[in-house]
């Protein structure tokens, strides 16, 4: 299977082991270019900002947010489930694609995986602010306190923090230990002293003698094939965080696979913004070719239509129910009412617009794909953003009923979260190799003829 | 024991291949083979196996499964049975957590054994050193032992040398 070219070209220009090595790692033995420094200022500052809001909400309160007795979950909700969807895509492209034998993930699994390990970062501080009393967030482990009570496990919100920490660690050791050869090969290219130093800590003693190869090949083949579950299941247990409550729009059974295929939908598209970048500003294109791009832009096709699919069964069984909480919270809160722009908005840019792919022209336009792979995000953001307020702000009770706005506070967390991102991807960009020159290597041979 | 070693040095991983073959055809032994990546061949060719995926599936029965569902037996049934909204202790929610909670422990105890078992951490030691390897070099590594004649270790030297190596060294 492997030897077929479905594919065609993985690797263009001809090059050997060593042209791999130098070209992967020339972005990093250069001087950082002057938009490094610039989107590292933008980032850190955006970062700060958060910080300095995600303070004033410890110091202060909750009261700081837009949240109410109604809507109890606001913003920081739809953002945690927003990155942690992005978070997903990293291990999925990861492992999903090694399990199918998809000899193209080689150029781009390290950046997806490194990007699932900052938007993990970023999703997880959600909940713990979300508490409140932050310096309490160690009660969410089951550990017996004074009065000797353990975690309710029946809760999906202790399922959550299971699976939460599982996946960040998960999916952080698979990324560190997928970079221990590469790491190695910068350490054996430093001519700093200090340089050498730091590279030799963290490449841990690597050589490549043959016994280590068999043994790391096995050991991230386990590491990543358990990683493949995880990702199905930490996102079906985000889901359940809804469906297991009665409120109309989240009591559904078809949450679940309806959050995962939305959860890669989006990492997929961020996949494709990052590697849009850095294949024109790091010159890597001969590693990252239109084939790919092209690839990723025929999944999100398909992963769209899913989506369309998912909205469509949702609106179907919220009439076929015959129950008038559904009916409501789908006919007059969200395709027509209060939040029909959220709604439309959330349908264009994740049913709609992503059909464009079925156009070649736009499939292969680096443009068109980095135009669009925006807009997805965009879109499921809202996507959360419907789930979230739309059910909680008109539930059973109309005299309950409010309407929801953010506060300054929860768009500058936001938008801290978003300079999180940008500033470790930016780090990852600068000082770790960007592909796996090791797997780079092993498929060059056979796939980079000319 | 640590040998000193006659070291052919390659630039293909053919040749490399190649030269495992005409070493082993002749009846010597080759201590190890270092390379930039994974060859799978090379793992045949020098009859490596490893017992990690044994391992992993022991910790994922003993530690995950069994040893996850008695934490939670211990302390949602023994230690503090709690009546949330009238569902038993002994609920079938354990299996989220008991599936979540088995991927944890194996793949934490799998990496230890992988960093125990290759003496790999921060900050340790590279077990041989020689430029290039971790780039596009590839060593065929050969034991000088008591037991090889001067006739074989030429013998060997020309072997590596006519499998395409572009250096062979004694160290």
């Amino acid at each position: 299977m492997y030897n077929k070219e479905v594919r065609g070209i993985l690797i263009k220009g001809n090059k050997s082991h060593g042209d791999i090595t130098r070209e992967v790692l020339a972005s990093q033995e250069k001087k950082a270019p002057l938009w490094w420094y610039f989107a590292m200022f933008v980032g850190s500052v955006m970062f700060l900002a958060g910080m300095w809001e995600i303070g004033r909400t410890i110091s202060i309160g909750i009261g700081l947010w837009g949240n109410n007795n109604t809507v109890a979950w606001g913003w920081a909700i739809i953002n945690f489930v927003w990155w942690i969807g992005i978070g997903h895509a990293g291990t999925a492209f990861s492992i999903f694609l090694l399990v199918l034998r998809q000899k193209w993930r080689t150029s781009i699994n390290r950046a997806a995986e490194a990007m699932t390990v900052f938007a993990v970062l970023a999703a997880g501080l959600f909940p713990m602010i979300h508490m409140g009393r932050i310096w309490n967030a160690f009660f969410i482990f089951p550990y017996p306190n004074t009065r000797g009570l353990w975690v309710n496990y029946n809760s999906p919100l202790f399922w959550d923090v299971v699976a939460i920490s599982t996946y960040l660690f998960t999916s952080a050791a698979f990324w560190y230990l997928g970079m221990i050869p590469d790491l190695a090969t910068v350490r054996d290219r430093s001519k700093s002293k200090i340089k050498k130093q730091i590279y030799h800590i963290l490449s841990f003693g690597w050589v490549g003698s043959a016994r280590s190869w068999l043994r790391f090949e096995v050991t991230a083949v386990i590491v990543g094939g358990l990683a493949a579950p995880l990702v199905i299941a930490v996102h079906s247990i985000v889901s359940m965080d809804f469906a297991t409550s009665i409120f109309p729009g989240w009591h559904t059974t078809i949450f679940p696979p309806y959050f995962v295929i939305g959860a890669i939908f989006s990492g997929f598209a961020m996949v494709l913004t990052l590697m849009i970048i850095i294949r024109k500003e790091f010159k890597l294109a001969d590693f990252v070719t239109k084939s790919h791009l092209e690839a990723i832009g025929k999944i999100l096709t398909f992963i769209s239509l899913v989506m369309g699919t998912a909205y469509a069964t949702e609106i179907f069984i919220a009439w076929y129910s015959g129950s008038e909480g559904e009916m409501y919270t789908f006919f007059h809160n969200r395709i027509t009412g209060d939040y029909a722009v959220q709604f439309w908005t959330m349908v264009t840019c994740n049913a709609i617009i992503p059909q464009l792919f079925w156009f070649k022209k736009i499939r292969t336009s680096i443009t068109g794909l980095f135009i669009i792979s925006i807009i997805i995000n965009i879109g499921m953001w809202f996507e959360r953003f419907n789930i979230v307020i739309t059910s909680l702000s008109k539930d059973f009770l109309p005299a309950n009923w409010v309407e929801y706005h953010a506060t300054s506070t929860e768009i500058l967390i936001y938008v801290g979260t978003i300079g999180l991102f940008i500033v470790g991807v930016l780090l990852f960009m600068r000082f770790v190799p960007m592909m796996a020159m090791n797997e780079l290597k092993m498929v060059n041979k056979e796939t980079s003829r000319d | 024991m640590e040998y000193n070693k006659i070291i052919g040095v390659y630039d293909d991983e053919k040749k490399l291949l190649a030269s495992i073959d005409n070493i082993q055809d002749n009846g010597y032994e080759v201590a190890d083979v270092i390379t930039p990546f994974a060859i799978e061949e090379v793992f045949e060719k020098l009859n490596l196996k490893t017992k990690i995926n044994v391992a992993a599936f022991l910790y994922a029965l003993f530690g995950g499964v069994i040893g996850v569902f008695l934490f939670l037996y211990y302390t949602a049934v023994i230690d503090f049975p709690l009546n949330f909204g009238g569902k038993p202790p002994l609920s079938l929610t354990f299996v989220v957590i008991i599936f979540v909670g088995t991927i944890l422990v194996t793949v934490l105890f799998t990496l230890m054994t992988f960093f125990i078992r290759d003496k790999k951490g921060p900050g340790a030691k590279e077990h041989f050193q020689y430029p290039g390897i971790t780039d596009n070099t590839f060593l065929i590594l050969v034991d000088k032992t008591p037991s090889l004649s001067d006739k074989d270790i030429k013998g060997i030297n020309k072997l590596l040398k006519d499998g395409g190596a572009i250096k062979v060294e004694e160290k």
